[in-house]
Parts: structure tokens; C-alpha cells; sequence
């Protein structure tokens, strides 16, 4: 008998189109269930009573932990686990996790306001990052070359941020030109790839369709992944890491990741890992 | 059986729309009016479709 999944998200893309057609091979039946209309929190989760597990694949950051959460204490087995998803949605929640557990992670100073600002700058003086602790695609992550332009670029998180949007955080800029998003399903890293910007941007994040090479196999870069999943438990994670004076420092994790161009630059099967991942969970 | 095509209208200005076979939660956008559409549910080789956005405000990746 195929177990049943509900493959959690606003919508179904290209990725979850490969999950639910690669499914049937690990003896599942995955299935869209809407995440705008779950209406969680009742007990037993009705509309998830026909599912075996849930699979969250929200890509908002504001959705995933939620629904997991709710789904988790009705009873419902959910990948990933909610307090992996809520670390992962958190920029400062997960940097202070992996400073707990001694994994390189970037130097930070949360800024909720100017004068927080104004004391970042004191101590992580310019280039910096400034990025939303709850952000995603890139979005926002300005870096600031001179400290003449510091102020005027606050006068738009001030003036156009509404609550959670003023929260951020100043990093120092670690350049290397090149970040690295490793692909982990379970506790291993099934594609890994490193990212270069496309040039016009100095961001090289994947949402923003930036050049991706393959990476051949790294023992220092499987001991610092093997660490984040030591913290957050076995699952599906994007984790992203730089590399700063030849040392691996983590960027950030999703909890949802797109794995389209990992699987297209390393030819990996992502989607059979993830469902037989799946499958190795439920039994 | 799956139909060859899917058939149905847009919500927002009545377009008649063919398309290959798509499953619930897919989306594609109006050629008309250019709108991203989702499948909600396929029905005797109908679809109905709501219009979502492009990308929530809130994606992280
Ligand atoms: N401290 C930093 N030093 C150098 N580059 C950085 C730094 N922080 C971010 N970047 C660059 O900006 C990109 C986007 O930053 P980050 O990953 O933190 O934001 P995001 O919105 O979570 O992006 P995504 O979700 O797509 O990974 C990174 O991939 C990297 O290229
Ligand atoms: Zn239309």
C-alpha cells in the first residue's frame, strides 16, 4: 500500500511536480494540499486526516514553521520537523543555534532601529551587509561599500519598513565572489554546487539565476554540513556556506529549497532522494 | 484516462483557455491578460482556475 503525503504549499512548481512523478517509485502517493486552507489547530487536524505525513513545501517564510507547528502537535509526522523550519526561517535565530554549537557562522549585530544602526557601524564598519532577519531570494540584501551612504540607505528601512520589515541584520561582507549551497536530504549532501554571481549583481544567490559549477566531494565542507544537521535533525535543507580566507562559514539554511538548478548543473536525481528519504522516515 | 488537453476560462476576463494536461495546484498564466492562474480542481477534463499571485510577498528560497 502507498502511503499517503500532502505536499504543503500555495501552489505546486516545478519541483513539486517532480516530487509527486517520482513518488509512485517509492511507493507513495504524493498530493497538493493547499496551504492557504488547512485551517490547523483543531484536534486531529482534520485536513490532514488523510495523509500519512506531511511534507512542507511553503515557500513563504512566514507559512512553513506555522503550519508545521500546528501540524506537529496534532499528532501529524512533518518534514521537516517545525523547529528545524522555525530555525531556518530566522536569520538570527539560526545564527545564534549554530554559534551554540560552535559552527562558523557570519559575525552579526541585530539592528531594530538608528541608533542600533549607528552602533553596528561602530563595530562592523563598512563594506557590510544589511539583510531582513526574516527575508528570502535575496531581497533586500544591500551591501554598503562606504559609510556615506549608510544613513540614506536606513532612511528606507525607516521610512518604508513596517514592523518584522525593520528588523535586520549587519553582517561584514565576506568577499569571495562565490557561495556555496550544498543540497542535504537526510544527513547527506546529495548535490552541492557553488555559485557565482552573473556580474550584474554582486549577490550570487540562486533566485537570482546566478552560474553554478558542480563541486566534487569536500571533507571539510561534510563535517560543517554534518554539524548544522547534528543541530537541526535530519531532513531536506539548502545550505548555503562561503568561503572566507579558506574557511566554511554558513550563510543560511532553507527548509524548502528549490533544487532545480543543483539537479541541472550536478545531474543528481534530487527528487528520488527526497521521496526516498520520505519513505525511510515513515517505516 | 487522461485528457489529451484541459479546457477552462479565466476568471478574471473570460477567456476560453486550452492547455496540455496540468494537475491541481499548477499554474499558468493567462495569455489574455497575462494573470497567473491556478488549477484548483480538473473535473471531466475542465479546470477551474483562481487567480494567485506571481510570487507571495513572504517567499524565501
Ligand atoms: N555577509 C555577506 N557577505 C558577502 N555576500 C553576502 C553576505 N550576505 C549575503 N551575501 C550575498 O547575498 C546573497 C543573498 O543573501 P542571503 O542568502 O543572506 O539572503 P536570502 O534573501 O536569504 O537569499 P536566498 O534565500 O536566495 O539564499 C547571498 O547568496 C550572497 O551572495
Ligand atoms: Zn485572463
Amino acid at each position: 500500500m502507498n502511503l499517503r503525503v500532502a505536499v504543503v504549499a500555495d501552489r505546486v512548481s516545478w519541483e513539486e511536480r517532480q516530487l509527486i512523478a517520482a513518488a509512485p517509485d517509492a511507493n507513495l502517493e504524493l498530493t497538493w494540499v493547499n496551504d492557504e486552507s488547512l485551517c490547523l489547530g483543531a484536534e486531529g487536524a482534520p485536513a490532514l486526516a488523510a495523509y500519512d505525513a506531511v511534507l512542507v513545501r511553503s515557500r513563504s517564510y512566514t507559512r512553513g514553521g506555522l503550519i508545521a507547528t500546528a501540524a506537529e502537535a496534532a499528532g501529524v509526522r512533518v518534514c521537516n520537523a517545525a523547529k528545524a523550519i522555525r530555525a531556518c526561517e530566522n536569520k538570527l535565530e539560526l545564527r545564534t543555534e549554530m554559534h551554540r554549537a560552535g559552527i562558523p557562522a557570519a559575525d552579526h549585530r541585530l539592528v531594530l532601529s538608528r541608533r542600533d544602526f549607528e552602533l553596528a557601524l561602530g563595530q562592523i564598519p563598512p563594506p557590510f551587509v544589511l539583510k531582513p532577519i526574516y527575508g528570502g531570494m535575496g531581497k533586500r540584501v544591500t551591501l554598503v561599500r562606504t559609510a556615506d551612504t549608510a544613513q540614506s540607505v536606513y532612511d528606507y528601512v525607516e521610512d518604508l519598513g513596517h514592523g518584522f520589515e525593520q528588523a535586520m541584520l549587519v553582517e561584514p561582507f565576506l568577499d569571495g565572489g562565490t557561495s556555496i549551497r550544498c543540497f542535504v536530504v537526510g544527513r547527506e549532501i546529495v548535490a552541492a554546487a557553488e555559485f557565482a554571481s552573473a556580474g550584474g549583481d554582486w549577490r550570487s544567490n540562486a533566485a537570482l539565476g546566478n552560474q553554478t559549477r558542480a563541486l566534487p566531494r569536500d571533507p571539510a565542507l561534510a563535517k560543517i554540513v554534518d554539524d548544522v544537521v547534528d543541530v537541526l535533525g535530519p531532513g531536506v535543507y539548502g545550505i548555503d556556506l562561503f568561503r572566507s580566507g579558506g574557511d566554511l562559514i554558513v550563510n543560511e539554511v532553507n527548509h524548502a529549497p528549490a533544487f532545480r538548478a543543483v539537479a541541472e548543473s550536478t545531474g543528481v536525481d534530487v527528487p528520488r532522494a527526497i521521496v526516498n528519504h520520505l519513505r525511510e522516515e515513515l517505516s | 484516462m487522461t485528457a489529451a488537453t484541459l479546457t477552462g476560462t479565466c476568471p478574471e476576463c473570460e477567456t476560453d483557455l486550452t492547455v496540455p494536461p496540468m494537475g491541481e495546484g499548477e499554474t499558468l498564466s493567462c495569455p489574455e491578460c497575462m494573470l497567473t492562474l491556478r488549477v484548483e480542481a480538473v473535473e471531466d477534463g475542465r479546470m477551474h482556475l483562481r487567480m494567485v499571485e506571481v510570487a507571495l510577498r513572504d517567499w524565501g528560497q
